[in-house]
């Protein structure tokens, strides 16, 4: 079976993974390592660090496989893992005394990119990066499972272990927020301004 | 606040549909402001990393047994040494005459007449 195989289901290679084969770890790795990483990035804004948060999800996965429950969905509890991980590290940098100045313009910062890249970037995209990584840590998760992994407020709910309602309130506080943060920005925007949209 | 983000809130309360597309555009700018993250993928190595990790975490498993036997056995060794040590300073002891007590004799004495009694002693 090739590492790419995507017409086995999540439960068998669950229950392949509690038998202790690592063909179907690759399997799973495979299907969802983008997933993991991309959101441990966008919490943690460091690459070297999603990588590490990735591959400790996936040491999870591995020793506590005997405990995950083949009949429920994976993705929810991979998600969670990464969150925690994230968390986890993002405290550790924190208790690093770390000046806190230091701090935030690591959480701010656009990642580490090519110089014309940079260059690119527009001012208003700086913008909205910066005021993203200004959110609180628990508004920041909540922007990322909705925006970039497009997931339900009940998905995330499920994820976070939260009632749906405190989700909802996270993210409009968090879009409160940024709007305050950018309101200059939407105020400019030409579509706007006339009415285009 | 500022007299324009006044403005700006007294004109979206105004007219709701300039606050939907407001929100659109807001969705939109945080989706645009994460492209990075949404396009981004883990090193080429990332599996074998995963491998070896796993793989160093069996190795360090089995290895923490094998030390923890050599301890147990380099614990065990300097017992017999030390006991060894008296029973040389006791036979000595008694060549030279200085024995004074019977029971500077007591271990070489028990050792020859009872060969396993050094073993028993260091149980």
């Amino acid at each position: 079976m090739s590492r790419s195989d995507t017409t086995v289901p999540d439960a068998e290679l669950i229950r392949r993974l509690q038998e202790a084969d690592l063909d179907a770890l690759g399997i799973l790795f495979e299907r969802y390592r983008q997933r993991v990483y991309r959101t441990a990035l966008a919490i943690v804004r460091d690459p070297a660090a999603a990588e590490d948060i990735l591959q400790d999800c996936f040491l999870k996965v591995y020793t506590n496989a005997q405990r995950i429950d083949a009949e429920r969905p994976l993705a929810p509890w991979l998600y969670r893992v990464t969150v925690n991980l994230s968390y986890t590290w993002l405290t550790r940098a924190r208790n690093q005394r770390m000046p806190l100045e230091q701090v935030t313009d690591h959480l701010v910062s656009p990642m580490k990119q090519a110089p014309d890249q940079l260059t690119e970037e527009t001012e208003i995209r700086q913008n909205v990066r910066r005021a993203i990584g200004e959110l609180s840590l628990d508004q920041r998760v909540v922007v990322v499972l909705y925006y970039l992994n497009n997931l339900s407020l009940q998905d995330i709910a499920e994820i976070l272990d939260l009632p749906v309602g405190t989700v909802k309130s996270r993210l409009f506080y968090a879009r409160e927020n940024l709007r305050a943060a950018l309101d200059p920005n939407l105020g400019w925007l030409p579509e706007v301004a006339h009415g285009y949209i | 606040m500022g007299i324009s983000s006044l403005m700006l809130r007294m004109r979206r309360a105004l007219f709701p549909r300039l606050r939907m597309a407001e929100d659109a555009v807001l969705d939109e700018l945080i989706r645009d402001a994460l492209l990075d993250e949404a396009l981004a993928v883990p090193s080429a190595g990332a599996w074998e990393r995963l491998l070896s990790a796993i793989e160093d975490g069996a190795a360090r498993r089995q290895g923490m047994w094998v030390l923890e036997e050599v301890s147990q056995q380099r614990r065990q060794r300097a017992r017999q040494e030390q006991h060894l040590a008296r029973i040389e300073r006791q036979v000595t002891l008694a060549r030279q005459g200085r024995a004074d007590h019977w029971w500077h004799l007591r271990d070489a004495l028990w050792g020859n007449m009872f060969p396993t009694y050094a073993a028993w002693v260091n149980w």
